[in-house]
């Protein structure tokens, strides 16, 4: 109920619009309301009185309020309608911007199937609640009391009698509600993870393809489609129960008035006109009634969806600027980390007190061994993750006292897969800076030794290039990401695993690349071949979570084991170190 | 920033009409045609429940109240309490019914496409982005669900009615029904418009429905690019932009239902209007009984609800229509690697690999152009090459992830297209760089190419390449849950995953395609190590751009635009002084 109310508080932009639908709704069902009179009179006045001269004009009145009602109807639709679809745009564009927010650490958790899945099949079921569903539901409860008015005034004994029906209706609907609604969530929850399921198994195609295990992966599928169809018959199940028995009621109340009004009416107690009223009258509110079962499944969808949509709104992002926040001071881009501790939820500390300076321009390269925490000691300067203990200073500046966008600014990343949008060549470079002219673009490519390929691809700068474009190698995607990187003009660049995947010419020419771009900025380069680690102007090993040596290529030799170990399976022919030295 | 439309188009949706969509779903019903039957039976049985209580009302008025019999009006009662419990036990297991008819069919719809995209070639995965392939899974089964839980019953009962209706008033009073249906022609052409234009708008809907989510799904996977450029304000900005195009798409269509539907009231009101008149002239002239005229009020709203509800009913159609064509297009893709027809299983192999004057092309542009190679049993042979020559294309032809254009590739003497799929998969493994990982836990994963293996197995060959003391680091060490694509993992730990996921299989024949671009030497080390140990043996074909480990293949083969330019050992190409010698120069000046 909770969430009922709080998603109501999405209607408040457009107060207006719901007030006037609401207002139109009444309208008409006074108009509807009017319609039984009027078949009344026709029944005692014109046929039982014989009076013709009353037809004409009661004829009149019919058409008249028919159409008032239709235009009433086609006002109610458009505002309704209307306010239901800005809700669901701005919640979407809530879920959007709220997403944004989150951290890192958020999206390791949450799968991009289940975030897409709340953003769509949820965010209907709570769309149509609100449009439809609360409309209805409005239209529905005062026809329901003016009816209850009308028949009352009628003959109150059989009005009475006739609404006994109520209570029964109330009670179905309310254990309905209570016997669904986690089933509900329940089918929410499935229909959940098949999306997880599939996405991830599109995304994966290549390994199931590698094994050979087509049908085991549906077979898996199956299963968790199968879980999602019984939730569903379960569903089924209650609504079978519950839905027709709320139908059934009416029909009770229904016959009862027939009896009783009828036995009335052959005794003259009622007119036959009245009879009539009060029977259309009756048939009026069996709508509502019947529909009661649908709108409160309706209502029951549109929670568990809003309760899954509220779960994403809710999360708080572990990272967020801090009140009063500090641009980003002055500098050259010196990056400080004392004592610094971190861990990723629930997983064992990675680092353990590193304490490393790297003063500004200065290229330093992290090794370690695979998992040591180089690339997580990254990610805590532009604070895509806080370290648990100890600080991360740029230029002098704790970077939880920053504000955060500025900050990610001046930290830009390449990484052995860049991710670049479906989008052209030239807005993929111009990402970190949107209002770059067409030159300083080209400039950018130039420097990345990219510009030559992009000028030969179909479009040049303009090709769409991504998921839904034209396909880049490896090493071209990853001179777009440094062309991206430079635009950008970041104080601190970090090339992780930058070059791993592309041979050593491109590498050269990436390297050759790099080599401008690391110009008067600070650079901290991870990677395991020594060529690249030749870029840096010292070394830093990491081992154990700490920083276990650093220095001069020629310093590390003779004092890190894992160093010459690189060393070593680099220029282990003898002609080749021969030739070095 | 703004967010392409890709170049092939926006998928379209205009195609054959419903009813040969419907047939082609008509398989899906037929194991549960018992079910089927009885749900339609169900579904008159309440449809006659409802088309009851008028006439019966009529009766009740007639020769009850207007006549003054008691016993006639009673019994007349009785009948209506009847036909209501009817209606609702046959309601009640209708709604069962259908739903797990409904439901039943969409399950198995889902898992045959499932089946059925598992079964395609990887060309199709790369051609179709996975938001796409995604949505034949979810959004469109949904679609088809909601038409199922909600759609079909209300099209059945609405028609039936519709029906029903019309032959009732006839059979009461041809005269005054052919007056009322007088309005039957401006509500025919009405409708006709509005689903014509309504079509249209829905299509275009949907269209910009798919913009959206696609635009969201970017965005999601390229979160950390987004934050690390701070680009959130300006990436919301063009979100919201895609996301007001969908408003005003879909007002357009709100604006055409509140114009059609009022429309069908007013319709409705005039039929009401002439029935007033006439209906009271005629009972005045006693041609007709008061009842008569008040049964037919309650016909006349019964027949105007049906279409009123099957014209809301009509979007909901129209998207599970489109939804079924784009499934339909999904399962009636043939998959181009299946089984040939006498495709036999392939025997244990020695792991002997001939390429012979093979030739392949992705789209219009050919890769490989007449390559020759010959890998003899129990062989490491390394490919190399500058980015984009073909080496991977290469490996996944050996895999038959694609067959060539010209020439074959054969195993042991078998051609593989002679051979069955899952047979050359038992025997062979191929590493790509990604290492993916699925939900489930680390144990789970490392068994995933053999998940008989015992746990022995898997520790030794975690062991093996130095993983051990990794994964028993974690959390619950072998039952620690790993996420979607093993997020928390390093992109070196993923790789030594799938290294171990693939020693763990025990291939004959094994394809490492930069398999280990991101583990640290040692553990490189520890893998060639373990495939000499764990594969003694066993072929291999190395992709790698480290020329440390490509130096201690037993063969090099250089590929060079598409053909194999050079091919030997080590020592053996340096001293020829080609391509390979270069390659070497380049990382030895970049070492220097």
């Amino acid at each position: 109920m909770a969430v009922l109310l709080r998603l109501t508080t999405f209607l408040r932009p457009y107060r207006t619009q719901v007030i006037l639908a609401a207002l139109s709704a009444v309208g008409l069902m006074a108009a509807a309301l009017t319609l039984p009179y009027l078949t009344r009179l026709v029944i005692d006045e014109v046929l039982q009185e014989g009076r013709r001269d009353l037809l004409w004009p009661i004829v009149g009145a019919t058409l008249l309020l028919v159409l008032v009602r239709s235009v009433l109807t086609a006002v109610r639709r458009v505002l309704a309608g209307g306010v239901s679809l800005s809700v669901e745009v701005d919640l979407r564009a809530r879920l959007f911007a709220h997403l944004q927010r989150l951290s890192l650490s958020y999206f390791d958790r949450m799968s991009v199937g289940q975030l897409m899945s709340r953003a769509s099949n949820d965010l209907t079921t709570v769309r149509f609640f609100l449009g439809y569903g609360l409309v209805f539901l409005f239209t529905q409860a005062f026809t329901l009391v003016l009816v209850t008015g009308l028949m009352l005034l009628i003959d109150w004994q059989l009005a009475l009698l006739s609404l006994a029906m109520g209570p029964a209706l109330l009670a179905i609907a309310w254990v309905y509600t209570r016997r669904s609604s986690p089933v509900l969530l329940d089918v929410q929850q499935r229909a959940g993870e098949v999306a997880q399921m599939a996405e991830e198994s599109a995304v994966g195609i290549r390994v199931v393809k590698a094994f050979g295990r087509e049908d085991e992966r549906s077979a898996a599928f199956g299963d968790t489609a199968r879980r999602a169809f019984d939730r569903n018959i379960d569903a089924a199940r209650l609504r079978a129960r519950y839905q027709p028995a709320m139908a059934f009621v009416p029909v009770a109340g229904l016959a009862m008035v027939l009896l009783v009004g009828g036995l009335q009416t052959i005794d003259g107690r009622l007119t036959l006109g009245a009879f009539v009223q009060f029977y259309l009258y009756l048939t009026m509110l069996m709508a509502p009634f019947r529909s009661l079962g649908i709108l409160v499944g309706n209502a029951q969808r549109a929670i568990a969806g809003g309760t899954r949509i509220f779960e994403v709104l809710d999360a708080q992002p572990e990272i967020a600027e801090v009140e009063g926040a500090h641009p980003v001071p002055a500098g050259g881009g010196r990056i400080t980390f004392e004592n610094v501790w971190f861990a990723y939820d629930g997983s064992p500390e990675l680092l353990r007190g590193v304490d490393l300076d790297v003063p500004a321009g200065r290229t330093v390269a992290l090794i370690g061994r695979t998992a040591s925490g180089k690339t997580s000691l990254t990610q805590l300067i532009p604070r895509f993750y806080d370290p648990t203990a100890g600080r991360v200073l740029l230029d002098g500046a704790d970077v939880r006292g920053l504000q955060l966008d500025p900050l990610r600014r001046e930290v830009a990343a390449v990484t052995q897969e860049p991710f670049l949008f479906s989008a052209s060549v030239r807005d993929n470079i111009a990402f970190g800076r949107p209002d770059a002219d067409e030159q300083a673009v080209r400039r950018a490519a130039r420097m990345a030794r990219a510009e030559g390929f992009i000028d030969a691809l179909p479009n040049g700068f303009d090709t769409v290039i991504g998921e839904r474009g034209f396909t880049l190698s490896g090493g071209q995607r990853q001179r777009v990401a440094i062309a991206r990187a430079i635009l950008a003009d970041p104080r601190v660049l970090i090339l992780d695993e930058a070059t791993a995947s592309v041979d050593a010419s491109t590498e050269r020419e990436i390297h050759a690349a790099l080599a401008a771009v690391m110009r008067g900025r600070t650079t901290l380069v991870i990677a395991h071949r020594l060529s690249t680690l030749a870029l840096a102007d010292e070394l830093v090993v990491l081992e154990e979570g700490r920083v276990a040596a650093r220095g001069t290529h020629a310093e590390l030799f003779a004092s890190s084991e894992l160093y010459r170990e690189i060393h070593d399976a680099g220029l282990a022919r003898s002609e080749l170190v021969g030739r070095e030295s | 920033m703004t967010v392409a439309s890709p170049p092939g188009g926006r998928e379209t949706t205009a195609g054959p009409p419903p009813s040969r969509k419907l047939r082609k779903l008509a398989p899906y019903f037929r194991p549960y045609l018992g079910r089927t039957v009885m749900t339609v039976v169900l579904m008159l049985v309440v449809t006659a429940a409802v088309l009851a209580v008028p006439a019966l009302a009529q009766v009740g008025i007639d020769d009850g109240i207007r006549a003054g019999d008691r016993m006639v009006l009673v019994v007349v009662v009785a009948a209506f309490v009847a036909v209501g419990a009817v209606g609702w036990a046959a309601g009640s297991y209708q709604t069962y019914l259908s739903s797990w008819v409904g439901q039943r069919v969409l399950l198995d719809l889902r898992t045959d496409t499932f089946r059925h995209l598992m079964r395609l070639q990887l060309g199709y995965h790369e051609r179709t982005p996975t938001g796409r392939t995604v949505s034949r899974l979810t959004s469109d089964i949904e679609a088809l669900n909601q038409l199922v839980t909600e759609g079909v019953t209300s099209l059945v009962i609405n028609g039936l009615t519709l029906v029903g209706v019309v032959a009732i008033l006839f059979a009461y009073d041809a005269q005054l029904a052919l007056m009322a249906f007088l309005i039957f022609p401006p509500l025919a052409i009405g409708t006709a418009v509005f689903r014509t234009v309504s079509a249209k708008l829905y299509r275009r809907t949907r269209e910009r429905v798919a913009d959206v989510l696609a635009s969201l799904q970017e965005n999601l996977s390229g979160m950390r690019v987004v934050q690390s450029f701070g680009r959130q304000d300006e990436a919301a900005v063009a979100f919201r932009a895609v996301n007001q195009d969908y408003r005003r798409t879909h007002m357009a269509s709100v604006r055409l239902s509140s114009a059609y539907f009022p429309s069908v009231e007013a319709l409705s009101g005039v039929g009401t209007a002439i029935i007033l008149y006439f209906g009271a002239t005629r009972v005045l002239n006693a041609d007709m009984t008061v009842g008569v005229m008040i049964a037919f009020f309650g016909y006349l709203s019964s027949f105007f609800d049906p279409i009123q509800q099957l014209s809301q009913l009509y979007d909901t159609f129209q998207a599970a229509m489109a939804a079924l064509e784009k499934i339909f297009g999904v399962l009636e893709t043939e998959p181009q690697l299946d089984d040939a027809p006498g495709a036999v299983p392939l025997p244990p192999i020695a792991g002997e690999v001939e390429l012979r004057g093979l030739s392949f092309g992705y789209a219009d542009e050919e890769v490989l152009h007449n390559v020759d190679l010959h890998v003899l049993p129990g062989e490491t042979l390394a490919l190399v090459g500058p980015t984009g020559a073909g080496k991977s294309t290469l490996a996944k032809l050996i895999a038959r992830f694609y067959d060539p254009d010209a020439g074959d590739v054969r195993i042991d003497g078998h051609d593989l297209r002679e051979i069955t799929r899952d047979s050359l998969r038992a025997q062979l493994a191929i590493v790509p760089q990604e290492g993916h990982l699925f939900a489930g836990t680390m144990a789970e994963n490392l068994a995933f190419g053999r998940p008989e293996a015992t746990e022995a197995e898997v520790r030794a060959a975690c062991d093996a390449v130095g993983a051990l003391e990794m994964i028993e680091a974690l959390p619950q060490g072998f039952d620690t849950e790993v996420g979607e694509g093993g997020a928390r993992l390093s992109s070196g730990q993923r790789q030594l995953v799938a290294l171990v996921r693939a020693l763990v299989a025990q291939p004959r024949l094994l394809i490492l395609d930069e398999a280990t671009s991101s583990v640290d030497l040692r553990s490189e080390g520890l893998i060639e190590e373990a495939m000499h140990t764990l594969l003694a043996g066993r072929t291999a074909v190395v992709i790698a751009h480290r020329l440390s480990t490509i130096r201690n293949a037993d063969r090099i083969a250089v590929v060079d635009g598409g053909r194999i330019v050079e091919q030997g050992t080590h020592d053996d190409l340096i001293r020829a002084g080609g391509h390979y010698a270069d390659l070497y120069a380049d990382w030895e000046a970049s070492v220097a």
